[in-house]
């Protein structure tokens, strides 16, 4: 088996080392350009915060997995292209070790050789972002984990490659179904939500690819001579490959041909409040607006034109405000690990070339943009003014957007008891805000400029409780309005306000007036609303000039109008039974019936061909199960990895015979033996 | 069916989709012989070579090589046997010296005498890169790589093939060698009949996927007769005659191939009433190309295109 | 060793028939005498570059002929121990040689007065190699 590990490595070396530099390149490109992201930041255009640390950018990442998956795949498949040729492989066959002993050499060595092409770049990316000065972004070990997810999915395309050349398929694209399995393991790390799915489902593919290829040296590629497990793996292997190349193509199918045929309308409405007070509900539908209405159902006409009023027009109408997302009701963030860096941390700031991000153990820290060197952090204090290690609250949907016109260098940030404002010119933290009852916590806050008057911005913080909700001052402390949290923060976790004010953008120095007239919403949760059949209204309070309660209004809940459309249902029906209950969470109805159907004519024909092909029972028994309950990839995947015998004639009962057999399924006859023409030459020969 | 064999086979069938390759082979190979297995190209040879080996699964039937199972064939068996395959494939990257070290990394009896003996034999240099050998050269190697681990029995798929004649004289010298040892077997190709007739003790012929001749040698020369029949003028038709092969008729004779030639075939002919009849004495290679070609009557061809206008 | 075998291959005549007619050749052209040596089975296999059964066989049938015999240990030695032929087997094996001689005169343009004086004179010169006398022409 040495023997195998070292040729193969010498055989392939090259190819790993072309890998090698290829990726290398890519992971300098994809860091320049995160370099480069983070100079536009620094200079004030938009940059996307996800490729801060680079470990995290979306663009290296998916790089990464494009050549993870081409690289794994090309080197296995190169690996057999060096026996491609019959005879090559007669001889590795050949050598007096078991067909197991040649599988482990060279897998032993094309893995080393991933690991050389793969590995080593990544390890140098790792080891030049663990330096300080070249990464102006937290780092904690756990942000290695994307790459690593990567750089093992590659292994299952390794296998996938190796499968691809070993086996011995009519159709020639069937030998790639492979990848398909690959491919899904590989997707899984960009869509899984904990980092252990993906880890399940790569070690999963792996073990089914590894089991195929295994039995595919067993047999030489074919299927019939493979042992169990290795027949097993590969019928899963292609199977999903199937699926996958169904999938696509009824995809590609429905999108380019049915979907724009099919007239689908998609509607939707919301509620908005005009800077006076006035609630109207917007409908819009494919895109334009189909109706603008009052809550009484009149529709609001332009005082010009006298026609329903224009959008662009309305929206210079408009109130504007602020909201707060709640954080009690779930404090982890399930953030999927490798949808940029947002599960690791947020940008917070960007002042005097220094980044501030809080991550998302609660610690506020910043980095020097031009020498990437950490600064320190910011802590809260405690009362007695020292420093605490008390975490600050995180923020969902936090985007950092800098858009040029308000001073940004200071802004509200909070731990559980006290709303800070930072400044971080002067990097100081100055509590704006603490909880008054002892058990009590904040829920969220945001900051929020008011265009208040000649004395220009005025900076004030919305922050909710679990039992208040309260508009202060930023600059000192004061209290605007407090409002009890009724409904509760569980079923209404989304608190909007709305300042009713006349002002004009303070662009043409014309001066802005406040009415210090506020409207507070209270929204319910989308999937609460939706369990209770969105019964559940949404909460409006205006206030008075004293802040009291003047008025309130409970609207009814909105929801997307969306019609399933006939295209939608056909695709869904396309889908074997068992996933076509679970999507439509019910057994009867028309199209289940469609798919059930669907399923039955597939293992019909199943079991036909097990029939005359004449499996063994327990095979044919198998099989037609499988292909009903995979319907249409369940067939494809029997006719891709059956091997089918060609039939003849059987002299006996002229009936179709398979030739694999040694008797007639029919009659029970042998085949017969050569015919003879007269001029056969026999004699025994005699031992020696 | 006895212990004997080295090579026992019952109804080996191939067919690659709804072609047959192989049909229906029965065979046995004694111990300590040399067998050659002839047979036109694309009649079968290789397919049955490949699943002796255990490369090609068969479509039915049986198979036993040293006893056993050709479906199972175990380390420890195919330590025992040499395998040169057709195309003398090799790792073209490695040069003359790592393949020998490659091959006896896999056979603890490995003499590296016969390796160099061969290798010199044939003229390689131990630092030639096996992609820059001729054909010839490379030939040879895969002759000392199969012949070093000194096994049991040897399976030469048309070790002949694309060779020079001095190459192929080395490579007939070599099998011959080997039958010093009187239990080794070689089962080996050809379409050189020429070294056939020198070195084999057996031959088996197939023609289109069907064993048709399995006997000694001399038997198959013995067997195949040609017969001339001169007449006056234009040759009569020829009945059927059991065991022809093929008849040529030229502008007054008749030329007669056939297989056990025996008193019936003489009376037919004889009721022709051809002037003379006598016997012409075939080659192998004659013999071989008369039972393998188109059977039938037929005449020289040129003949036919002259007689075009 | 007195006389050079040459095998073809590609002729009608099997191997080891070339291989017995060529002693029977010697012997009688007086090239091979009795008491001569011949090589071992293996080593005249390996030098005509044939298979060593095919010299056996050879071997074998010069042996039940009578013009060869082994001596154990020692090898393979031409000896006058001849098998009586009957006249019927002689004239079989005569009767090719004559028909291709008298074949051959008669194309060179040999009158058959010319071909008997040849003959004849051959006759009376010729010498029956008994005890080991060797004869050139």
């Amino acid at each position: 088996m040495k023997a195998i590990i070292q040729k193969d490595l010498r055989e392939n070396l090259k190819v790993a080392l072309i890998g090698l530099l290829i990726f290398s390149l890519m992971l300098l490109q994809a860091y320049q350009s995160c370099i480069s992201a983070l100079v536009n930041m620094l200079n004030g255009s938009y940059g996307q915060s996800n490729s801060l640390q680079p470990l995290l950018a979306t663009n290296l990442l998916t790089e990464a997995a494009f050549f993870c998956a081409i690289f794994g795949a090309g080197l296995g498949w190169l690996q057999t292209r060096n026996e491609a040729h019959l005879d090559l492989w007669a001889f590795l066959i050949h050598r007096p070790v078991t067909r197991t002993e040649i599988f482990r050499g060279k897998t032993i060595a094309g893995l080393c050789l991933y690991v050389l092409g793969a590995g080593l770049p990544l390890l140098i990316l790792v080891a030049v972002v663990v330096t300080p000065g070249h990464v102006a972004a937290p780092f904690e070990w756990a942000m290695v984990v994307p790459l690593v997810l990567i750089f093992l999915a590659g292994v299952a395309f390794y296998f996938a490659g190796l499968l691809t050349g070993l086996r011995q398929a009519r159709w020639f694209a069937s030998r790639s179904f492979g990848l398909a399995l690959a491919i899904i393991s590989s997707a899984s790390v960009f869509a899984a939500d904990e980092f252990w799915q993906p880890l399940v489902l790569i070690a999963v593919a792996v073990l089914i690819l590894a089991t195929a290829v295994w039995g595919a040296y067993q047999s030489g590629g074919f299927y019939r001579g493979q042992p169990v497990m290795g027949r097993l793996a590969l019928i899963v292997a292609m199977t999903a490959g199937c699926g996958g190349v169904l999938f696509v193509g009824v995809g590609l199918t429905f999108a380019l041909v049915i979907q724009p045929l099919s007239h689908r309308s998609f509607e939707y409405s919301n509620y908005q409040m005009t800077r006076d007070g006035t609630i109207y509900k917007e409908t819009t539908r494919d895109g334009e607006l189909a109706e603008l209405v009052d809550l009484d159902g009149h529709t609001l006409l332009d005082p010009k034109t006298g026609q329903r009023m224009k959008r662009k027009e309305f929206q210079k109408r408009l109130s504007y405000g602020g909201s707060v997302y709640t954080t009690l009701k779930q404090r982890n963030l399930n953030r999927n690990i490798t949808q940029g860096s947002a599960y690791f941390f947020t940008l917070w700031n960007i002042t005097d070339k220094t980044l501030w991000y809080l991550d998302r153990h609660g610690k506020l820290t910043g980095f020097d943009g031009r020498t990437r060197k950490s600064v320190g952090s910011l802590d809260p204090h405690g009362a007695d003014g020292t420093s605490s290690s008390e975490p600050f609250l995180l923020q969902p949907d936090y985007n950092y957007y800098y858009n040029g016109y308000n001073d940004d260098s200071r802004k509200p940030i909070a731990t559980a008891k006290t709303v800070f404002q930072a400044d971080f010119k002067a990097r100081t933290l100055k509590p704006v805000f603490t909880v008054t009852n002892g058990d009590d916590e904040i829920g969220g806050y945001a900051g929020i400029n008011i265009y208040a008057d000649e004395n220009g911005q005025k900076k004030s913080v919305l922050v909710t409780t679990r039992q208040t909700v309260q508009l202060m001052d930023a600059d000192n402390g004061r209290s605007i309005f407090a409002l009890p949290y009724q409904p509760g923060y569980f079923e209404y976790p989304q608190v909007q306000v709305s300042f009713l004010q006349i002002y004009k953008r303070a662009t043409n120095n014309s001066t802005a007036a406040s009415t210090n007239k506020y409207a507070v919403w209270f929204k319910p949760d989308y999937e609460l609303n939706q369990k209770a059949h969105w019964k559940m209204p949404t909460h409006v309070l205006w206030l008075g000039p004293d802040q009291t309660v003047a008025k309130t209004a409970e609207l009814p809940a909105l929801r997307l109008q969306n019609d399933d459309s006939w295209p939608d249902k056909l695709a869904t029906a396309l889908l074997p039974p068992p996933v076509h209950i679970e999507f439509n969470k019910k057994i009867y109805g028309a199209w289940n019936l469609f798919s059930f159907a669907l399923a039955g004519i597939c293992a019909a024909i199943g079991r036909n061909l097990a029939r005359r092909y004449n499996f063994s029972t327990g095979a044919t028994i198998g099989w037609t199960l499988f292909v009903f309950l995979l319907g249409i990839p369940g067939l494809l995947t029997l006719l891709c990895v059956q091997e089918w015998p060609a039939r003849e004639n059987c002299p006996n009962c002229k009936n179709l015979r398979a030739v694999d057999r040694e008797n007639c399924e029919h009659c029970g006859e042998k085949f017969s033996p050569p015919e003879t023409n007269g001029t056969e030459i026999f004699e025994p020969l005699a031992k020696t | 069916m006895n212990d004997e064999s080295v090579i026992q086979t019952r109804g080996l069938t191939k067919y690659f989709g709804g072609k047959r390759a192989v049909y229906e082979l029965n065979l046995d190979v004694p111990r300590g012989c040399v067998f050659a297995f002839l047979g036109r190209n694309g009649s079968g040879k290789t397919t049955t070579i490949r699943m002796l080996m255990g490369l090609m699964p068969p479509t039915r039937g049986t198979g036993k090589i040293l006893g056993h199972d050709i479906r199972v064939l175990t380390p420890e068996i195919r330590a025992r046997i040499g395998y040169l395959t057709e195309e003398h494939q090799l790792y073209g990257w490695m040069n003359v010296k790592e393949s020998g070290e490659f091959q006896s990394k896999f056979f603890p009896r490995w003499n590296d005498k016969i390796f160099r003996g061969v290798v010199g034999h044939f003229g390689l240099k131990p630092t030639a890169k096996v992609k820059d050998l001729s054909r010839g050269e490379r030939a040879g190697l895969c002759l000392a790589l199969t012949l070093a681990p000194e096994p049991e029995m040897l399976m030469l798929d048309d070790p002949g093939l694309g060779l020079d004649p001095v190459a192929r004289r080395a490579l007939v010298e070599s099998m011959i060698f080997l039958t010093r040892k009187s239990d080794r077997t070689i089962f080996f190709s050809s379409h050189h009949l020429s070294d056939v007739e020198r070195v084999a003790d057996y031959i088996a012929v197939f023609d289109r996927s069907i064993l048709r001749a399995c006997c000694p040698l001399e038997k198959f020369q013995e067997s195949v007769q040609q017969m001339r029949l001169r007449f006056p003028g234009a040759p009569p038709t020829l009945p059927k005659i059991p065991g022809l092969l093929q008849a040529i008729r030229t502008e007054n004779e008749l030329r007669v191939t056939c297989v056990h030639y025996n008193g019936e075939a003489e009376k037919i002919l004889r009721t022709l009433s051809p002037l003379e009849m006598e016997s012409v004495p075939l080659g192998l290679e004659d013999a071989f190309i008369s039972y393998l070609g188109e059977r039938g009557e037929k005449t020289f061809i040129l003949s036919e295109m002259e007689a075009q206008p | 060793m007195p006389v050079n075998f040459n095998i073809n291959t590609g002729s009608n005549t099997p191997i080891y028939q070339q291989i017995t007619a060529q002693v029977r050749l010697g012997v009688t052209t007086g090239k091979l005498a009795v008491g001569d040596q011949l090589p071992s089975v293996r080593a005249l296999a390996e030098d005509l570059v044939v298979n060593p059964n095919t010299v056996a066989r050879a071997y074998g049938d010069l042996m039940r002929e009578g013009l060869l015999e082994s001596r154990a240990g020692r090898g393979v030695f031409i000896t006058h121990k001849r098998k009586i032929y009957s006249r019927a087997e002689g004239w079989r094996r005569l009767e090719p040689l004559l028909h291709a001689l008298i074949g051959e005169a008669m194309i060179l343009d040999f009158t058959r007065e010319e071909l008997r004086e040849a003959f004849e004179e051959k006759l009376s010169k010729w010498k029956q190699p008994k005890g080991g006398d060797k004869k050139n022409e």
